[in-house]
């Protein structure tokens, strides 16, 4: 751990040493490691934390807080589980604007928020806790995707949805649909039990080039009905599971867009963008794939 | 008018704008120039803030700093001999009341707190002490609040 003297750590907050001292007296906080002389050796991110935070507050006990919960460590899934236990919404708010600052979007999704939600999930008498792990995050990525700019590409993707009621199957779906249009598609998110002529109007709209079948809840009747409501309209865009979302086990005829957002979404834009492989705004390929 | 007269006039009204006076959010002492500083050189247990130099009636003063959801994020050391109990992090109402115009503090406590310009000055009472006090709430920074001055007043 990198560390530094009093004089320089002073320096760095531009506050005088006696200044420094006086805080570790009574807040206890930059605590400093001693050298084997006895000098005062201070944490560089302890430091930088606490520069941020005077920044950002209005008085010194405000700022020391504010350091001391950052200086708990790296953004992670497990902090963010913590607070979900907590039912502390303001930590998870703060875990993950900590992480949008050194990850994009979709690793935080990723790697914080569906993992956290993944611990969160099968816990006997936690269910009010998961509860609010769920809502939170549909709650978080609603906000994302209101700042995702309009879509770039003149592909549009329509996910069906088969997940029965809020869990992490569902916030996976979310986080595809955020993930999509945040690489310029234009998606639509339906539900896979909507009725035929509902979603003939929704085909019309957004004249999909590819249809995936999304979320943990899906039947075989549910999945020849979708294909039957799609070829009825002449529509050829291919069907794509994600997450192993086909009720089968073993071999089938869907291929997979893959396990994440991340993954789904470049399968997509490689299909979509490689030259001969769009016919009639229609995504081919992959079928062929196992 | 010509030009020169024009520029004239425009730099004596510069001159004559409003400057901001630097004071520490703990002690209320005012400073010259920050520099680099962010922490009070003298208390070393506030941060230097701005405001115009109506906001506050003199230095070491009587002051909460609040932020737009009215909540208390610093209060001066005068200030804390003045509110009852720690003020620090309480809604402004629970401390401060406008004598049937609590709408209108709030009001004004957000504007300013969202960096509207301009002091207003309201008649108020703070719970627990007798008497009827003068506020002045003008906006401060960084970061952008409320700063809520609080002067005695006869009755």
């Amino acid at each position: 751990v990198s560390g530094i003297r009093t004089n320089a750590a002073a320096e760095l907050l531009g506050v005088s040493p006696n200044t420094l001292r006086s805080w570790e007296r009574r807040f206890s906080y930059p605590k400093p490691r001693r050298t084997a002389g006895g000098h005062r050796q201070y944490d560089l991110a302890e430091l930088e934390a606490l520069r941020r935070a005077l920044q950002e507050t209005h008085n010194i006990s405000s700022a020391i807080q504010v350091a001391r919960q950052r200086g708990e460590g790296p953004s992670s899934a497990a902090r963010l589980a913590e607070a979900f236990d907590r039912f502390d919404e303001q930590s998870a708010d703060r875990i993950m604007e900590e992480s949008l600052a050194v990850r994009s979007v979709e690793r935080s999704v990723e790697e914080l928020l569906l993992p956290a939600l993944e611990m969160a999930e099968g816990r006997e008498g936690r269910e009010a806790e998961f509860e609010l792990a769920c809502r939170w995050g549909t709650g978080w990525m609603h906000a994302a995707r209101r700042v995702v700019p309009p879509s770039t590409r003149n592909v549009g993707v329509l996910l069906f949805d088969s997940s029965s009621r809020l869990g992490t199957e569902s916030l996976h779906v979310q986080a595809l649909e955020l993930a999509l249009r945040r690489a310029g598609f234009r998606v639509l998110l339906l539900s896979v039990s909507l009725a035929q002529e509902r979603v003939s109007r929704a085909m019309r709209a957004l004249d999909p080039a590819a249809l995936v079948l999304c979320g943990n809840g899906s039947t075989l009747d549910d999945v020849g009905r979708l294909v039957y409501a799609v070829r009825q309209m002449g529509s050829t865009a291919p069907l794509f599971e994600y997450r192993g979302s086909m009720p089968v086990t073993g071999n089938h005829a869907i291929p997979s867009l893959g396990s994440t957002p991340t993954e789904a979404t470049e399968n997509l834009k490689a299909l979509a963008d490689a030259p001969g492989r769009r016919q009639a705004g229609t995504l081919t390929a992959l079928a062929a794939a196992p | 008018m010509s030009d020169l007269a024009h520029i004239a006039e425009r730099r004596g009204r510069r001159a004559q704008a409003p400057r901001s006076v630097l004071f520490c959010s703990s002690c209320g002492d005012f400073l010259d120039r920050a520099g680099r500083r962010r922490v009070c050189p003298e208390c070393g247990m506030g941060v230097l803030l701005s405001a115009a130099p109506e906001a506050l009636p003199a230095r070491r003063a009587a002051f909460a700093v609040v932020d737009g959801d009215l909540r208390v994020t610093a209060v001066s050391a005068a200030g804390e001999r003045l509110f009852e109990s720690d003020a620090l992090g309480r809604s402004l109402a629970s401390l401060v009341s406008a004598r049937g115009r609590d709408a209108e503090l709030a009001r004004q406590v957000a504007r300013a707190a969202s960096g509207v310009s301009g002091t207003t000055r309201l008649r108020v009472r703070i719970a627990g002490r007798r008497g009827v006090f003068e506020a002045r709430v003008s906006p401060c920074g960084p970061p952008r609040a409320a700063l809520v001055a609080l002067e005695r007043r006869a009755n």
